[in-house]
């Protein structure tokens, strides 16, 4: 059995997709990759940032390790949308 | 509650330009215009707000004359941002913001057997913001974020955009090419996303004040790196933001 997990593409904002594209490059989110401190943030723990393990994520790139718990309202806000598993990243 | 004296004010920066050290007064003032709507027949007196709400600002202090400081801040009689943190320098604490505040009155004072002295008045245009401090205002010598134990949590979100301020009172590039400040949000306080990217910075004393419109996650973080490569690079500024 193949699991296949979502892949998400990062958005630009609609104001920014006219910059320059080294400006558009600046633009991105960032999360934790490790799920026990995903889980330690999300049963409210303050976590230093250098603990966190974040990962940078520029505008554009596909990515398939968004914490599950921001996808909702990171495609809300336009932030990311979902790629067809057929797609290029 | 808590009381506030003179040792808490953390910041005075006007594009910038820090004078908090050159300061013994800070009068600022907000109004909201009313206009006399009594009329034949009432018997008390009756007001009603027009809509607007008006600014003041003025000042007192030291006159010094180093580069930046305060008379060079006044004498030029400008429009700038401005940002003064009058309970503490320290993230999570309030500051107020002033799109606009344009330097109307200077005046210098010298007499016998005292400091000189220098005092200003300004015409505030635009919008007073209520904000809070996202980066305190000290010094970054690597790039970095408060994302995480030093994020502010404002405990739930709000749907009317709002007003980033950035002011750098120093910058040594060291060969880099700018630093880039941000604020970023998050809903969760897992991920972050940026909200508001200032124009990359290269040159001190500089301020911007950028809104954004729609939803404002209920963390709020800041963030600054450098542009390009280089060494012995740092920047002391100050990021905040203010809910619409």
């Amino acid at each position: 059995m193949t699991i296949t997990k979502k892949r998400y593409r990062v958005l630009l904002p609609e104001s920014w997709q006219e910059a320059p594209a080294k400006v558009q490059r600046l633009y991105r989110i960032s999360y934790p990759t490790d799920p026990e401190i995903i889980k330690r943030i999300q049963a409210g723990e303050s976590i230093a940032f250098e603990e966190r393990g974040v990962k940078e994520v520029p505008a554009g790139a596909v990515v398939d390790d968004v914490p599950a718990v921001s996808v909702p309202w990171l495609i809300e806000q336009r932030y990311l949308e979902e790629v067809a598993d057929d797609a290029q990243g | 509650m808590t009381r506030k004296g003179s040792p808490d004010v953390g910041f005075a920066l006007f594009d910038g330009r820090s004078i908090l050290s050159t300061l013994t007064e800070i009068d600022t003032e907000r109004e909201v215009v009313l206009e006399d709507n009594t009329v034949l027949g009432d018997a008390n007196e009756a007001w009603l707000p027009v809509g607007l709400k008006r600014g003041t600002l003025s000042q007192r202090g030291f006159f010094d004359d180093a580069a930046n400081s305060v008379h060079d801040h006044l004498v030029a009689f400008a429009q700038r941002t401005a940002a003064i943190a009058l309970e503490g320098n320290t993230i999570g604490k309030k500051f107020i913001g002033w799109a606009g505040a344009i330097t109307t009155k200077y005046r210098r004072l010298a007499s016998k057997g005292t400091l000189h002295k220098a005092e200003a008045e300004y015409q505030v245009t635009g919008p007073v913001d209520e904000g809070i401090i996202l980066h305190a205002h000290t010094q970054e010598t690597t790039a970095g974020n408060t994302e995480g134990a030093s994020s502010v949590d404002n405990l739930g979100s709000s749907a009317n955009g709002g007003a980033g301020y950035a002011e750098v009172s120093q910058l040594t590039l060291g060969g880099y090419t700018n630093v880039a400040l941000k604020v970023r949000h998050s809903a969760d306080d897992v991920t972050y996303a940026d909200l508001i990217a200032f124009t990359a910075i290269t040159a001190a004393p500089a301020g911007q004040r950028l809104t954004v419109a729609g939803v404002i996650n209920r963390h709020l973080a800041s963030s600054w790196a450098y542009g390009g490569s280089g060494s012995g690079q740092s920047v002391t500024f100050v990021v905040g933001f203010a809910r619409g």
